[in-house]
């Protein structure tokens, strides 16, 4: 057994040697530089959600029914009127979600809680949606 | 038999001949496996839809080390195109993909090929940056045409970490066959 781990770990150096062979000093510096971009565009685009979210907005049937602030009440159920019944909304600790709802696939409800800007729980049947919206937007409208 | 002879009799008042120099053979030939390249690269499964190895641009990469970003041009589009045209998808959105991908690749390498030296740049360098440059023109025209939303930029740190890592995988396996 020891023999065999010992000629699977010179095969490994072996191969990381075989590839640095390929490599030349200018290689080294566009990879360190692919690998400062990556960094940064992670920090670009995965970064939003340190926006504060300053509240979330329902809208029932299309308009806009009602704004909450987030961080008004620590807990906080209430419930809404929809086409199809009745839609609990919940707050806990600036997040919100959808608590029970009287769709069939219980997709509003399955997505759970929501807390950065931009997110959006929608429950279609019943046409009511949860939009959490803060304080710098920066998309000004979303064209779907 | 017969019918050789019966067009070789039509054949001789008009004759239109071909001329096909050994270059244009090479460039044929690679151009064929690049095309057989993409059709492995459609046949391994990948967990994200679209994202692939991109093993045809190995054949790129040599084209353009043995005789020039002309011919790396050719070789690419006739790459796409053939590859589309066989495969079913010719234009659709899936080869409009690639053929945006293509072009901001071939761009990429053509300032590639005139501003790095080739004693310090091997053909990794230029493949990680081609790559980069493809993955970018595909998310570029998924964002401006498939996809009007911002959120297609959310993608984009996987996507350029797989176009690294295949980057630099192909860069590898070029310069290897090179040798």
């Amino acid at each position: 057994m020891k023999n065999i781990k010992n000629i699977k770990n010179i095969k490994n150096i072996k191969n990381i040697k075989n590839i640095k062979k390929y490599l030349k000093t200018g290689d080294i510096l566009v990879i360190s530089f692919a690998v400062m971009f990556l960094i940064y565009i992670t920090f670009l685009t995965w970064n939003k959600g340190k926006i504060i979210p300053d509240k979330a907005v329902i809208y029932v049937k299309g308009k806009v029914f009602q704004n909450v602030n987030l961080y008004e009440d620590k807990h906080k159920i209430f419930t809404i009127n929809g086409e199809l019944g009745e839609t609990q909304i919940e707050i806990l600790n600036g997040k919100i979600r959808i608590k029970s709802d009287n769709s069939n696939k219980q997709i509003c409800v399955k997505q759970g809680w929501i807390s950065k800007v931009g997110e959006i729980a929608i429950c279609a049947p019943n046409q009511i949606s949860v939009k959490i919206e803060g304080r710098s937007n920066i998309y000004d409208s979303i064209v779907y | 038999m017969k019918d050789k002879d019966k067009n070789q009799n039509q054949n001789q008042n008009q004759k239109i001949i071909l001329q096909v120099s050994p270059k244009d053979q090479q460039i044929a030939f690679l151009t064929s496996i690049a095309i057989f390249l993409s059709l492995i690269d459609a046949a391994i499964p990948s967990p994200i839809p679209g994202v692939k190895p991109g093993l045809a641009n190995i054949v790129i990469l040599i084209v353009l080390n043995n005789y020039g970003i002309k011919e790396a041009i050719w070789v690419n589009f006739l790459r796409v195109f053939s590859a589309a045209m066989l495969f079913g998808y010719f234009l659709s959105p899936s080869f409009f993909m690639s053929l945006s991908g293509a072009i901001f690749s071939l761009i990429g390498l053509y300032f590639c090929q005139k501003l790095l030296n080739k004693k310090y740049f091997s053909l990794v360098s230029f493949s990680i940056i081609s790559a980069f440059l493809h993955m970018f023109g595909q998310l570029l025209l998924a964002r401006l045409w498939l996809i009007p939303h911002d959120g297609v930029w959310l993608m984009s740190p996987l996507l350029f970490l797989v176009a690294a890592i295949f980057g630099l995988v192909n860069g590898i396996i070029a310069e290897k066959i090179l040798e």
